[in-house]
């Protein structure tokens, strides 16, 4: 899970946006998530953004400023690798090609742990009769 | 008349009244280096000594050194690029030393017939605390220097990496004179701009802070600008004045130095890289409980 400290009057954040897009889309169906969170801004201004840049990754929205004190930002944008235990394992600040094959290759390793756990939890769970657990159920969507 | 031959128009007017203001130039000479200072003079009133970024000097700085003299504050701005052939960018003013610009500190003090201000921002703010500590230890006792005007300074040794605590340069601890901080909200430096004075105020240092909303870092001094930015610019003379007004209640600087632990040090260059860094220590992602955009919750 990439998490992505960003605001939208921060230019080098901006030119990073196509290439997390790009990452997104080609690691997003082996597991990989991005959270972009917006820190400082409202919720008009983001949507004002987004219609004209798109993502397909949530944003979420952080008005007051409260997660780069307790997160350790010190810049924007800063961006975090998670690995499946949420144990923070890359970081990087300024604007990165996200969308390079050295980022993919070093990601893809974090991806397939990920996936080896969680079939393991996923055999255990179906013995036992649980529902199976995923990372995708960190977005609790309201019906 | 077309717009395009009204701007060829102003591209040309706007030089040319720079050239017409009340502009000139003296140079101080500091070990083998000669280092050009531009002034715009006012009759009277206070001299500020605005060092520049490491981006060098805009158009839009000359200009403002302009208004701030119309406006009855003298203003002198080092070229420092120019003195060391540097060019312009990120960590540019890294090999200046500080006893140069205390050099440069001791020539605006001059007879000490006007009260003098320093300013800078980003990373040059640190190099101006460096500057004043060594004119401190160097120079005649004088109270002259009556404070710093910083916007959004930086004070890192580096940009800490995600999740890693900030180290600061250790004369942010180690400065004692009176620091008057302009912070653009729109800015990184906005949110951890309390830990800065707590720092700064270590060294006995006196901290005011003024935020400024709807701008966004070197607001004054870029090239592209918003509305907003434009018109907070219009305010500067201004505000630099009650700023320097409020610097005046606390005396100067003190004729000596706040003790310090370590040796003065630039700031550390990061190294570009396309590779992704590993954190030096891993480490549990803190709590993340916050609604996105499209109304879900994420809950980390």
């Amino acid at each position: 899970m990439l998490v992505n400290f960003w605001t939208t009057w921060c230019p080098p954040c901006v030119e990073e946006i196509p290439s997390l897009q790009s990452l997104y889309r080609r690691l997003n169906p082996l597991g990989l998530e991005i959270l972009a969170v917006d820190v400082g801004e409202s919720e008009d201004t983001m949507r004002a953004f987004l219609r004209d840049k798109p993502v397909d990754f949530p944003v979420l929205m952080d008005p007051d400023g409260s997660t780069p004190g307790r997160w350790g930002i010190y810049a924007f944008p800063t961006t975090l690798v998670l690995d499946h235990q949420h144990q923070v394992r890359y970081a990087v600040f300024g604007a990165f090609d996200w969308a390079s094959t050295e980022v993919i290759d070093t990601l893809r390793p974090l991806l397939a742990a990920a996936a080896r756990d969680q079939a393991k939890d996923l055999s255990q769970e179906t013995q036992s009769g649980s529902m199976p657990s995923g990372i995708s159920q960190l977005l609790s969507r309201p019906k | 008349m077309p717009r395009i031959q009204t701007r060829l128009l102003l591209s040309l007017l706007i030089p040319l009244c720079l050239t017409l203001s009340t502009r000139a130039e003296h140079v101080v000479s500091y070990a083998d280096v000669d280092i050009p200072i531009i002034t715009f003079a006012a009759d009277q009133g206070p001299r500020l000594l605005w060092l520049p970024s490491e981006f060098g000097l805009s158009q839009r700085r000359l200009a403002l050194a302009t208004e701030l003299a119309a406006n009855g504050i003298e203003t002198w701005i080092p070229d420092l690029h120019s003195a060391w052939f540097l060019p312009a960018g990120r960590y540019s003013l890294n090999q200046v030393e500080p006893a140069a610009i205390a050099q440069v500190i001791t020539d605006a003090v001059g007879n000490r017939e006007r009260p003098l201000y320093l300013m800078a921002e980003g990373r040059t703010a640190m190099l101006a605390l460096q500057a004043v500590r060594q004119w401190q230890t160097t120079t005649t006792k004088t109270q002259s220097l009556r404070g710093l005007l910083a916007f959004h300074p930086r004070l890192f040794v580096r940009t800490p990496q995600g999740g890693e605590p900030a180290e600061y340069l250790p004369t942010a601890a180690a400065s004692n004179l009176p620091i008057y901080l302009f912070q653009p909200v729109d800015s990184a430096g906005t949110w951890h701009i309390a830990n800065d004075i707590r720092e700064l105020e270590k060294g006995g240092a006196a901290v005011f802070l003024q935020r400024l909303d709807g701008v966004s870092d070197g607001f004054h001094v870029r090239l592209d600008f918003t509305d907003a930015e434009r018109d907070m610019t219009r305010r500067l003379p201004a505000m630099l004045s009650a700023a320097m007004q409020q610097l005046d209640a606390y005396g100067g600087t003190p004729p000596d130095p706040a003790p310090m632990q370590h040796a003065m040090r630039p700031p550390e260059k990061p190294t570009s890289a396309r590779l992704l860094r590993p954190v030096k220590t891993t480490k549990q992602a803190p709590a993340l409980k916050l609604p996105a955009l499209d109304s879900s919750a994420i809950d980390l």
